[in-house]
C-alpha cells in the first residue's frame, strides 16, 4: 500500500533513473551541475531582490524630491517676504530721518523766538530728536539682520537646488539600475533555459539529486559506524529490503513506479 | 552781534551747529532758515566745482552749494554714510536764499556763547560762525569754464 511519502520517493527514483540513462555516470559531473544549478538560483534571486531595492530607492528618491520641493517654496516665500520687509524697514529709515529734520527745524524756530516760548520747543524739538535717532537706528539695525537672514536663505535655496539635483542624479542612477537588473534577470532565465538543454538537468532536479547524495552520505555513515558492532548478517538481513530496489535502480534492471 | 545781559553774561546765541570735515561750525538763526532733504537739483553746466547745481525750493530756483572746500575731501564725503548727509541748510545771506549741502547737522537750538565773538559751545567744543557771505564770494569769483 502507497503511504504518504511514496510520491517523492518515486519522483527521486524517476530522476535517478533519467540521470542514469543520460550517460550522466559521473558523480562529480552530477555535483557540479547542482552547484551550478544553486549558483544560479542565487543570482537569479539576488538580480531580483537589487531591481526591487532600485524602485524602492526610486519611489524613496521621488518623496525626498516632492519634500525637497516644498522647502524650495517655502524658502521662496520667506525670501520674498523678508525682501517686503527690508523695503518696509527703508521706508521706515527715511520716516525717523524725516522726523529728525523736522526736529532740527523746530530746534532753529525755538532758537529764532527766543527764550521763553522758544526754549518749550528747543526741548520738545530735542526729545523728538533724540527719539527719532533711535527709531532710526533700530530701524538701521533690523535692515542689517533682515539683510543677513535674505542671503542666508539665498544660500539655503542653493542648497535646496544642489540637493534637488543630486536626487535627480540618485533618481535616474535607480532607473539604470532597475534597467540593468531587469537585463540580468532575462540574461539568466535564458542562461537556465540554455543550461537546461545542454546538461538535461533543472533546478528541480539537481535539487533531488543533492538530497539524494546527502541521504546516500548519512547511509554510509550510519552503517559505517555499525561496523564491528552488529554481526555483519543481522545488519544485512535488516537493509536487503531497502537496499535490493536501490540496488536494482542503480544497475537499471527495475522501476519502482512499476 | 551779541548784546550783555544786566549780570554781565554773554546772552545764548541761537541757530545750527554743523559738521564741514569733523570740523564744527555754527550759524545763526537769523541766517539759517531750515533743514531739508537735498533736493533734485540741475547741474550747471560750465559752474565752479562748489556750485553743485540749482534746484526750486519752496517756489524759488536757489544754488546749492558745497560747503566743502577741498574737491577731494568733497568726493570722500559723498562716500561716507551719516544720519543727516543727506540733509540741506537753506541759508538766507544779503538777499540771497542759497542751499548748503556736504554738512552734517548736529543740534539746533540756543548754544552757549564762547570766549570769543561769534563762538557757541558745545559741550567741551567750540564752534566758529560759519561765514556763508564768503562762500558765495567765493563761488562768485571762482573759475567759470564759459
Amino acid at each position: 500500500m502507497a503511504g504518504p511519502n511514496d510520491k517523492p520517493k518515486r519522483r527521486l527514483f524517476r530522476l535517478l533513473r533519467r540521470g542514469t540513462k543520460n550517460g550522466v555516470t559521473s558523480g562529480r559531473t552530477v555535483v557540479e551541475e547542482g552547484a551550478l544549478w544553486a549558483s544560479h538560483q542565487r543570482a537569479s534571486s539576488a538580480v531580483r531582490e537589487t531591481g526591487e531595492a532600485a524602485q524602492r530607492i526610486a519611489s524613496h528618491v521621488a518623496k525626498q524630491r516632492s519634500v525637497v520641493d516644498a522647502l524650495a517654496d517655502r524658502a521662496r516665500g520667506v525670501s520674498a517676504r523678508s525682501t517686503d520687509l527690508a523695503t518696509g524697514f527703508t521706508k521706515l529709515t527715511e520716516t525717523f530721518a524725516r522726523l529728525e529734520l523736522v526736529a532740527l527745524n523746530a530746534g532753529l524756530e525755538g532758537a529764532r523766538l527766543g527764550e521763553g516760548p522758544g526754549q518749550a520747543l528747543g526741548l520738545v524739538s530735542d526729545e523728538i530728536r533724540a527719539q527719532a535717532t533711535r527709531g532710526s537706528e533700530a530701524c538701521r539695525e533690523l535692515g542689517a539682520a533682515l539683510g543677513e537672514l535674505g542671503s542666508e536663505l539665498t544660500q539655503v535655496q542653493a542648497s535646496l537646488d544642489r540637493a534637488r539635483d543630486a536626487s535627480s542624479d540618485v533618481a535616474q542612477e535607480a532607473a539604470r539600475v532597475g534597467g540593468a537588473s531587469a537585463d540580468a534577470e532575462r540574461a539568466l532565465t535564458d542562461m537556465a533555459e540554455r543550461l537546461e538543454k545542454t546538461t538535461g538537468s533543472d533546478p528541480e532536479t539537481a535539487r533531488a539529486i543533492a538530497e539524494a547524495t546527502d541521504q546516500a552520505r548519512s547511509l554510509v555513515k550510519a552503517l559505517a559506524a555499525l561496523n564491528g558492532r552488529a554481526p555483519q548478517t543481522l545488519v544485512v538481513s535488516a537493509l536487503r529490503p531497502i537496499l535490493e530496489p536501490l540496488l536494482r535502480l542503480i544497475d537499471g534492471e527495475d522501476d519502482p513506479e512499476t | 552781534m551779541s548784546v550783555a545781559q544786566p549780570d554781565g553774561t554773554k546772552p545764548a546765541a541761537g541757530g545750527v551747529l554743523f559738521r564741514i570735515g569733523g570740523e564744527l561750525w555754527f550759524l545763526p538763526a537769523s541766517i539759517a532758515m531750515k533743514v531739508m532733504p537735498i533736493p533734485e537739483m540741475a547741474a550747471v553746466p560750465g559752474g565752479p566745482p562748489e556750485l553743485r547745481g540749482v534746484a526750486l525750493v519752496e517756489g524759488d530756483m536757489i544754488p546749492i552749494v558745497d560747503a566743502v572746500e577741498e574737491p577731494l575731501e568733497r568726493i570722500e564725503r559723498s562716500a561716507m554714510p551719516g544720519p543727516t548727509k543727506e540733509a540741506m541748510l537753506v541759508c538766507a545771506v544779503l538777499g540771497e536764499t542759497l542751499g548748503l549741502v556736504g554738512i552734517d547737522v548736529v543740534a539746533t537750538g540756543r548754544f552757549e556763547p564762547g570766549d570769543a565773538a561769534g563762538e557757541v559751545k558745545l559741550g567741551d567744543e567750540t564752534a566758529r560762525t560759519f561765514d556763508v557771505a564768503a562762500l558765495v564770494a567765493r563761488v562768485r569769483e571762482g573759475r567759470w569754464a564759459v
